[in-house]
């Protein structure tokens, strides 16, 4: 029993309880925002190619992957859709879990884990839509620096640490581009590794 | 006997896989990403969130920013995020309920953005 706890046993266990099998109880929900979040991943660092940062580069190079670059527009297109569809298949794996009340203990850690996932993907959606650099950026950003601003003592300190100074015409920053392009996708793919390895920790799914 | 299980799951979350990827290349050939309106041109009047914050711009727009864009929202991820404790505490009824208020609320914001912004005009 004590392997049960290995990375080894993890990864290649050597039986897993039948009742863990059905598709319909996990609709493979969670492995779905996986994989979005591989296709994000793949095609932000085919972005990165052509992508220049700047408060005057930023939107005219997304014009440029759109319509000149070949499959540019292809691959930001899969990008784009591929976030969206990571914060709708997110979302209803948390329904799912609420549903089938896999949040009851011992699994409550992984509940947390799970919401700060959520969290996680959402800001990562937001970075994203300031890279684009419109007006519509500029406008997100100011409005996100401003409302942080409103915690008291720390709130100008935080939003300067996350947002750096951006501009009301561009929402994109170096501070920006670092967060969503390797800091936010790092601990996103480490918490969700973490998560992956809980559920086996914590006796795997269990249907109703 | 494990292992034809084992197989057999991997050979459907592959085919739920291989519809996820087709679904999201067929969005991404028929609907192009949004690239919004470029800093050089005149200034827009109305900027409109990304659906995602959708709930978020209807917040800001009726309440202060204090409450609208950082109390609320606290109380939301709050009371996601202390679900099994409420459960423990309240019972599961009542915990299921706080949990079915918040995530509803967030829908019918949703719901409410995408009928103002979206739908109607």
């Amino acid at each position: 029993m004590k392997d049960h706890t290995t990375f080894i046993n993890h990864i290649r266990p050597r039986s897993i309880p039948s009742r863990a099998l059905s598709v319909f109880y996990t609709f493979c929900l969670g492995g779905l925002s996986f994989l979005a979040f591989l296709v994000l991943g793949i095609t932000g660092l085919l972005l990165m190619f052509h992508y220049q940062l700047g408060e005057s580069t930023s939107f005219g190079s997304i014009l440029t992957i759109s319509s000149v670059i070949p499959y540019g527009g292809v691959i930001r297109n899969l990008h784009y859709w591929a976030g969206q569809l990571m914060v709708v298949t997110v979302n209803l794996h948390m329904l799912r879990v609420v549903w089938t009340h896999s949040y009851k203990p011992p699994k409550q850690l992984n509940w947390l884990v799970g919401i700060a996932l959520l969290m996680l993907v959402l800001f990562l959606d937001f970075t994203g839509y300031l890279l684009i650099g419109s007006q519509e950026s500029g406008a997100a950003a100011t409005v996100a620096v401003n409302i942080l601003g409103l915690i008291p003592g720390i709130g100008a300190g935080l939003a300067q640490s996350i947002f750096g100074e951006p501009s009301a015409l561009s929402g994109s920053t170096l501070v920006v581009y670092v967060w969503h392009c390797v800091v936010l996708p790092m601990i996103l793919l480490l918490l969700q590794l973490y998560h992956f390895w809980r559920i086996r920790r914590d006796g795997g799914v269990r249907p109703l | 006997m494990a292992r034809s299980l084992i197989k057999h799951l991997i050979e459907k979350e592959g085919i739920a896989a291989i519809l996820f990827l087709a679904f999201c290349t067929a969005l991404a050939l028929m609907f192009p990403a949004g690239v919004g309106t470029s800093n050089q041109a005149p200034t827009v009047l109305h900027a409109v969130a990304p659906w995602i914050f959708g709930p978020f711009q209807i917040l800001l727009l009726y309440l202060p920013p204090w409450l609208g864009a950082l109390l609320l929202p606290m109380v939301i991820v709050a009371g996601l995020t202390s679900l099994p404790w409420l459960v423990e505490y309240m019972g599961e009824r009542w915990g299921q309920r706080i949990f079915g208020f918040l995530f509803s609320s967030i829908i019918f914001m949703l719901i409410w953005f995408m009928g103002k912004e979206l739908w109607w005009t």
